[in-house]
């Protein structure tokens, strides 16, 4: 580099550090005067200094020892180790160690947030530098801590201390397989019992997609009671590279035989040959298990590796009635079918041996006549009829519990877990001020609420989305949310008195569970609140502790009127729907700041409003004001999440997405409930193309809130972004599943399944939508599978309908041309909508340049009304900031169809098709009709069959 | 191995090493490490949190602290402090190259990328790479590389630095912020391109 150069780069560096972040963009871009290089390089190395925390901040031989004493520290002994009972991990205090292995160290602990005791499991430390290996680790074992099943140990936690990864789990008292086989044979029923124990484990587990492949007597625990827990469901993959995503793995047996010496005997033959693994490996090994509880022996008792896996290879094992004539045939019949060499010859599913082990289909002991004396024959026929007994109850319990997955109801959702929604409290007297205040009150009540739930089987539903959604009954929040609580309430004034009524509610039956009534003076608005938080905390059952009272009692002023104004604020801007409530919360807000210039919260509130007001009429002038209020928040009260989140919606509002994340981690540093912020911090990630993290941003989310809807439908709506339908429909069908009264969650479901193709079946999704609630989606969504249907009539007059209820949105324009354009009746009025469409993309990037979506998608309208040269121009814009997006991979072939370059609108169009973008949609799309007869672009459509 | 244990002892070896006598090197080299096993044991006996203050003040002193700097007969103090940080870069490097070599899998001597922030960079970066990419800058910048010797692998304070490189504090801290940016980014970037 020249020196020149590099003295100008510093100089702009330092230039720009000593000015406030927002104001170096403004300056770098002046400065650089149109030298791009330079001013990204400069840019850059911001950035990095941001970033850099505490880099190098330490001296190199503390870096040094640091990593000297994490080695030491693995090469001790386990008894002097820092985990040591009476240690606290987390929330957890450490009891007594249970016992230590190849997976780490396992300690009997007590979650001191819960009050119960946990098994801790910490993996071996060497294991959390491997930064893929962890990364895998707990994606296998979140995936795992979904499980939920009698027969399984659930896992309740992943997490880290002081760097130190550990999972917290159901405490099992009992033995292990292993130590229970030490001592022979099983009774056959015992052996039957276990054996349909773990199947039903299996089959749950499968049915989650989650495969054990490491399941061996160590892994199985029996209870005092006989039940059969089977633990480290998907966490094989810390002993061993056996991943099914990469079946190639061959050099398995020559890297890892030490390693995998432990399992070997329970392993499938394709496990051993590094083969893909399934379910059908798992069920291998419990055709292992079994045969090994039923004769005392495994198997293949050969000791040697080589001789070992040989057997396993190529030799039948010995006959199990020839070790143990008390087996029953069927059931020998079934060891030897689980344990066949080919996956394909073996039962096909836990459901399927299950069946086999029927008591009916197995008959033990009293039917099949066993040697031996009279007396010994009679008491075992008797057990064994009780055995059947119970067994058969015992078989009822998953096949009712598979029928309640599918169809779930409040009340199931009751077993397990409370939903709370606190709905807006009616003003019975008075005019729209009070209606507002009761409207704010009732949201910062949901959020003590919240703050309050947390460790406690409580999920509040966000206000702010109760109000969305139009949500004033009880009903209606069951209906739309699938809750199973509801706090309403009502405001009375009598004079300069004010009566607050509030009931918990069952909705389901609409009976009052707890109700109570306060008359407090109306000059304290504090107190008022402060009561109802109390009083509907203890109808909840969650105990107030010390700190969290001062929580409950802290209002951000101590100016009654101001408290007042600033709950008036809340309440419009939940009815934001509203125009004029924008404004009116706007109103109140300021009025609140005029009496108490100090009130962080209130800025805050300001600063969503203001936000809300540029989403309304999306004049970027909203824009900065907001960004001052909000600022202004931190500056008043850096903690505060409320002025984060208000900042973290702005940035992302506004592209600066590495902003944003600094402010939504921020706000979930102090508050972990936070669903807005995951999903503000999901949304950057994703932005910036982090998409595991996003990812796992939701995956959070949906943990903080597993019984709440939304997460669920950000996660799906992620899978979409990124061209996983099928994991969209899954995600979207969850929705629907947890909200089944709730038009949002179909109108998803459509759009996923119209791109996995099913049309037919979006058309009823979508209508289905509709019939619960009109919505320009829903309509949008039916206009698009009615257009690939090829029924341009129709479908432009369902995009008449979605532009009539939201007029500002470009793509529902552009949609409208397209329909418009094919529909012989109605051609002509394709341009104006297509001109209107680019008018509101260049509007929208004027606030968000950094919009690839809106790039490309203006290209388009663009390239329709006959500009191509600035067509091309934003185009390549687009594929600079997205260059493997297959949206705009399609819009790129699109803008070079109409521009009639045929050679690069293929090339486009095989990336599009490549990268995600559905077939289907590219055969109904009628801007290819002129390629029909083109060999290429045949072979293109038909080179993947759907 | 002989080791220089008196101050006079460790001002001789320091000169020879810097008027070329390589050998000089490996026999000052353990004083370093017992210094680094001294501050590693503390890690492990303590639950912090205020040990890393304790080791970074006893790291200034890693050789300043054997030798009186008023007795010792350096043509300046300058010279004295560029001298400890060169080698205390060359035995500490060295050091995490022959571990990582030693122990298969290459555990190496590795640094946060992000310890405050906490945003995305997760990875470790070895000493190994902080010296390569200080080799680099020095192409551009040969007094960004001193300062960052200086400061980092010596653990001299930012007046000391001054005073050995016969500039201002003020330019110290410029070239230093400048420099950590632009090593974090070229530490992020061999990150992003690797495995």
């Amino acid at each position: 580099m020249e020196p020149k150069r590099w003295d100008e780069i510093e100089r702009l560096y330092h230039a720009a550090l000593e000015l406030k972040e927002k104001e170096r963009l403004t300056f770098l871009a002046s400065a650089c005067a149109g030298d791009e290089v330079l001013r990204r390089e400069v840019e850059s190395l911001l950035q990095s200094d941001a970033q850099a925390g505490s880099f190098i901040e330490s001296p190199a031989i503390e870096v040094a020892a640091r990593s000297l004493a994490g080695d030491e520290r693995l090469t001790r002994p386990l008894a002097s180790s820092p985990l040591e009972p009476g240690a606290t991990v987390s929330h957890y205090k450490l009891i007594s160690r249970l016992g230590a292995g190849g997976m780490g160290e396992v300690y009997r602990a007590r979650d001191t947030m819960l009050g119960r005791d946990v098994a801790l499991k910490f993996p071996p430390e060497d294991f959390s530098l491997d930064q893929e290996k962890l990364e895998r680790f707990r994606r296998e074992a979140w995936a795992a801590s979904a499980l939920n099943h009698p027969n399984i140990c659930t896992i309740y936690e992943i997490g880290e201390h002081k760097g130190r990864l550990f999972i917290a789990m159901e405490l099992i008292e009992g033995k292990t397989l292993a130590e229970i086989l030490k001592q022979g044979p099983l009774p056959i029923d015992d052996v039957l019992a276990n054996a349909r124990q773990i199947a039903e484990a299996l089959e749950e587990a499968h049915e989650h997609n989650i495969v054990h492949r490491d399941l061996k007597p160590a892994n199985v625990m029996v209870t005092i009671k006989g039940r059969v827990k089977i633990l480290d469901f998907g966490l094989a993959k810390l002993e061993g590279p056996r991943n099914p995503a990469e079946p190639a793995e061959q050099n398995l047996l020559q890297t890892q035989v030490g390693a995998i010496m432990g399992t070997l005997p329970y392993m499938a033959p394709e496990q051993l040959r590094g083969e893909t693994t399934d379910a059908r490996t798992d069920l291998y090994a419990l055709g292992e298990l079994i045969y090994e509880m039923a004769t005392g022996q495994r198997p293949f008792p050969e000791t040697q590796t080589k001789q070992l896996m040989e057997a396993k290879l190529n030799q039948l094992p010995r006959r199990p009635r020839e070790l143990n004539p008390q087996i029953p045939e069927k059931l020998e019949a079934a060891i030897l079918k689980t344990m066949a060499k080919d996956p394909s010859e073996r039962y096909q599913s836990a459901a399927e041996i299950l069946v086999d082990l029927w008591p009916q289909n197995v008959p033990t002991a009293g039917t099949t006549g066993l040697r031996g004396t009279p007396n010994r024959i009679a008491i075992l026929g008797l057990t064994a009829g009780i055995a059947v007994a119970l067994l058969a109850s015992l078989l009822l319990v998953p096949s009712v519990r598979r029928l309640l997955r599918i169809t779930p109801s409040a009340g199931v959702a009751a077993l397990g877990q409370r939903q709370l929604a606190v709905l807006p409290f009616s003003a019975v007297s008075g005019g729209p001020k009070d209606d507002a205040f009761s409207r704010g009150l009732a949201e910062t009540l949901a959020a003590k609420l919240t703050q309050l739930s947390r460790g406690h089987s409580l999920q509040v539903v966000p206000v702010g989305d109760l109000s969305a959604q139009h949500i004033t009954t009880a009903k209606q929040a069951a209906k739309v949310f699938g809750v199973n609580l509801v706090l309403t309430g009502s405001l009375e004034r009598f004079g300069d008195l004010i009566r607050v009524s509030y009931a918990l509610v069952d909705p389901s039956s609409d009976r009052q569970i707890s109700a109570q009534t306060l008359t407090l003076p109306d000059s304290d608005p504090f107190d008022i609140q402060d009561r109802v938080v109390e009083g509907s905390a203890a109808m909840l059952s969650l105990p107030l502790r010390k700190g969290q009272r001062r929580q409950v009692e802290s209002h951000g002023t101590r100016n009654a009127t101001a408290f007042n104004d600033y709950l008036e604020g809340l309440g419009y801007l939940q009815n934001y729907e509203k125009a004029e409530n924008i404004d009116n919360a706007i109103g109140s807000f300021q009025t609140a700041l005029n009496i108490d210039a100090s009130y962080a919260l209130a800025y805050a509130g300001l600063g969503q409003a203001y936000w809300s007001k540029y989403m309304a009429t999306k004049d970027s002038v909203w824009v900065d004001q907001a960004r001052g209020s909000c600022s202004h928040a931190v500056t008043l009260d850096p903690k505060l999440p409320a002025s984060h989140l208000c900042l973290g919606i702005l940035e992302n509002g506004t592209g600066q997405y590495e902003d944003a994340i600094r402010e939504f981690q921020s706000v979930l540093q102090s508050d972990p409930t936070n669903t807005s912020a995951y999903e503000g911090l999901a949304t950057a990630q994703y932005r910036l193309k982090r998409i595991k993290e996003a990812e796992a941003t939701y995956q959070r989310a949906i943990k903080a809130a597993p019984h709440y809807w939304s997460p669920y439908n950000w996660l799906g709506t992620f899978y979409f972004a990124i061209g996983d339908n099928e994991k969209a429909a899954e995600m979207f069908k969850k929705v629907v599943e947890l909200a089944p009264g709730n038009h949002l969650g179909y109108y998803n479901l459509c759009a996923a399944e119209y791109l996995l193709g099913s049309f037919a079946q979006a058309e009823a999704t979508c209508r289905k939508s509709i019939a619960i609630r009109p919505s320009s989606t829903a309509y949008s969504n039916l206009g698009t599978v009615l257009f690939c249907e090829g029924q341009y009539k129709e479908s432009a007059e369902w995009f008449e309908k979605a532009v009539q209820l939201r007029s500002k949105d470009p793509e529902l324009w552009g949609n409208l041309g397209d329909a418009y354009k094919w529909s012989p009746s109605e051609g002509a009025k394709a341009a104006a909508a297509y001109r209107k469409a680019a008018e509101l993309a260049r509007e929208g990037l004027r606030v968000n340049p950094k919009s690839y979506q809106l790039l490309g998608a203006l290209a388009m309208y663009e390239a329709e009304t006959s500009n191509i040269a600035q067509a091309m121009r934003d185009l390549h814009r687009a594929l600079l900031l997205a260059p493997k997006d297959f949206q705009i991979m399609y819009d790129a072939a699109v803008v070079f169809q109409l521009a009639g370059r045929r050679a690069q609108a293929l090339h486009y169009l095989e990336r599009a098709r490549n990268g995600g973008y559905p077939v289907q949609s590219i055969r109904t799309d009628p801007n290819w009709k002129s390629l029909q007869n083109d060999p290429a672009f045949q072979k293109l459509i038909n080179s993947r069959n759907q | 191995m002989q080791q220089a244990t008196s101050p006079d002892e460790v001002t001789v070896l320091l000169r020879a090493w810097s008027d070329g006598d390589e050998q000089a090197l490996d026999r000052l080299a353990p004083l370093v490490y017992k210094e680094l096993h001294r501050i590693a044991r503390g890690y492990m006996s303590k639950e912090r949190p205020n040990h890393t203050l304790q080791a970074t003040a006893l790291v200034n002193e890693a050789f300043v602290r054997l030798v009186d700097i008023r007795q010792v007969n350096w043509k300046d103090r300058a010279h004295f402090f560029a001298v400890c940080a060169q080698a205390m870069r060359r035995i500490l490097v060295d050091y995490a190259r022959s571990r990582s070599y030693q122990k298969r899998g290459g555990k190496q001597l590795r640094i946060q990328l992000d310890e405050a922030s906490g945003v995305s960079w997760s990875q470790d970066v070895t000493l190994l790479q902080i010296d390569e990419a200080l080799g680099r800058l020095a192409a551009f910048d040969p007094r960004k590389e001193k300062v960052v010797e200086m400061r980092f692998f010596g653990g001299l304070s930012v007046e000391e630095t001054a005073e050995a490189l016969k500039i201002s504090p003020e330019t110290v801290m410029r070239d230093w912020k400048f420099a950590r940016a632009w090593l974090y980014r070229e530490l992020s970037a061999d990150q992003s391109h690797g495995t």
